[in-house]
């Protein structure tokens, strides 16, 4: 069945294989159709899952639908940045995805489109984490610190933690 | 959470299979004072510490175990990998390879499956912590007897000796810790208010 599907991404990513120009690759595109499954183009056949890294072609991790209760409602607008449950929630968001995404390429190895999103995400999570641990301490012990802040928040497991 | 580095913490290079030092070793793989016991038993410890320096070194030191467990499946799998059956045989490993073959299964020296019963959780940080303390040092014996038995093969030792200091460092830390929480536990405490008789007039 996945035989019948075309699951090359089209982009060209793999015949240039050191594209420089995802470096800084930022998802701008909010109305990308498929923000809400995660899933969108493992296993399906997504006529929108070009992924090459490029703005706006793969889909956007969404955001948990926790309510968050330390947001300003008139702190809304694209510009705002993301408060700290949101960017350890994007966290979690991109590391599930590069963790199913992975799990996917153990057996489908030759699959370009999830290949090319793995990559994606993996880029994604890699630069919010650093931007994360560089404000709020680290969120592994290999986060080099001038200071030893491993000790200073709560442990995952603690109540009225994040 | 975790996440896995596909690196040996220390490498292990054995380049003589022998079944026979596989048979001791794997005890520190699945044995009462192993690898395995010893990650589940700080990870399980943790929650219930009462500073923040005796989570964070459980945390860890149980997180670095399983690194050793790694390492030790690594050794007890070179030392038995493409082995024949007459030679697995012939050193004692009958009974493990007629149900595991030579896949690596967490058994002790005298082929005993690992048991939740190697590792304590009691509720009481002070206990646990002497429990720890205890646990590395019989480690650090047990390592000190394979090193004994292992002795013709360097490739063996080696990791054996790293994974011995490890477990040294480990008894310092945790030695460190428990002064840090007999401190915690024998400070005065000092009440707002009283709270505990609110609380037992609201239990009522």
């Amino acid at each position: 069945m996945l035989e019948k599907e075309n699951r090359n991404c089209n982009c060209g990513c793999n015949n240039n294989y050191m594209m420089n120009n995802n470096s800084n690759m930022m998802i701008n595109n909010n109305d990308y159709p498929n923000t809400n499954t995660m899933s969108a183009g493992i296993g399906n056949n997504n006529e929108n899952g070009n992924c090459c890294g490029k703005p706006g072609c793969a889909p956007k991790v969404p955001m948990y639908s926790f309510e968050f209760t330390n947001i300003d409602s008139e702190d809304t607008c694209e510009e705002k940045e993301m408060t700290r449950e949101e960017m350890l929630n994007q966290i979690r968001a991109l590391d599930f995805a590069v963790v199913e995404l992975a799990e996917y390429l153990d057996t489908h190895e030759d699959d370009q489109k999830a290949l090319c999103l793995h990559k994606e995400y993996a880029t994604q999570l890699k630069e919010l984490k650093d931007k994360y641990q560089k404000v709020y301490g680290p969120l592994s012990i290999y986060f080099p610190c001038n200071k030893w802040r491993w000790l200073e928040e709560p442990w995952p497991w603690e109540r009225g933690n994040y | 959470m975790w996440t896995y580095n596909k690196v040996l913490q220390y490498p292990v290079k054995i380049k003589c299979p022998n079944p026979k030092l596989a048979k001791y070793i794997i005890s520190q793989y699945g044995g009462p004072d192993g690898e395995l016991a010893a990650s589940l038993r700080y990870l399980s410890q943790r929650f219930g510490m009462p500073d923040q320096n005796a989570k964070a070194i459980l945390n860890d030191i149980g997180t670095e175990e399983l690194a050793h467990l790694e390492m030790v499946g690594s050794i007890v799998h070179q030392l038995t990998d493409g082995v024949c059956p007459e030679e697995i045989e012939k050193a004692g490993l009958g009974d493990y390879y007629t149900d595991h073959g030579v896949d690596v299964y967490p058994v002790s020296a005298a082929g005993n499956p690992w048991t939740a019963a190697y590792i304590a959780a009691k509720g009481d940080p002070i206990a646990n912590l002497q429990e720890d303390l205890a646990a590395e040092q019989k480690a650090r014996a047990t390592y000190e007897k394979l090193i004994n038995l292992c002795k013709d093969d360097p490739d063996v030792l080696d990791p054996l000796r790293f994974l011995r200091q490890r477990e040294i460092v480990h008894f310092q830390r945790f030695g460190e810790a428990l002064r840090g929480v007999q401190d915690k536990l024998a400070e005065k405490k000092f009440y707002m208010a009283n709270c505990s008789q609110k609380m037992c007039d609201d239990n009522k």
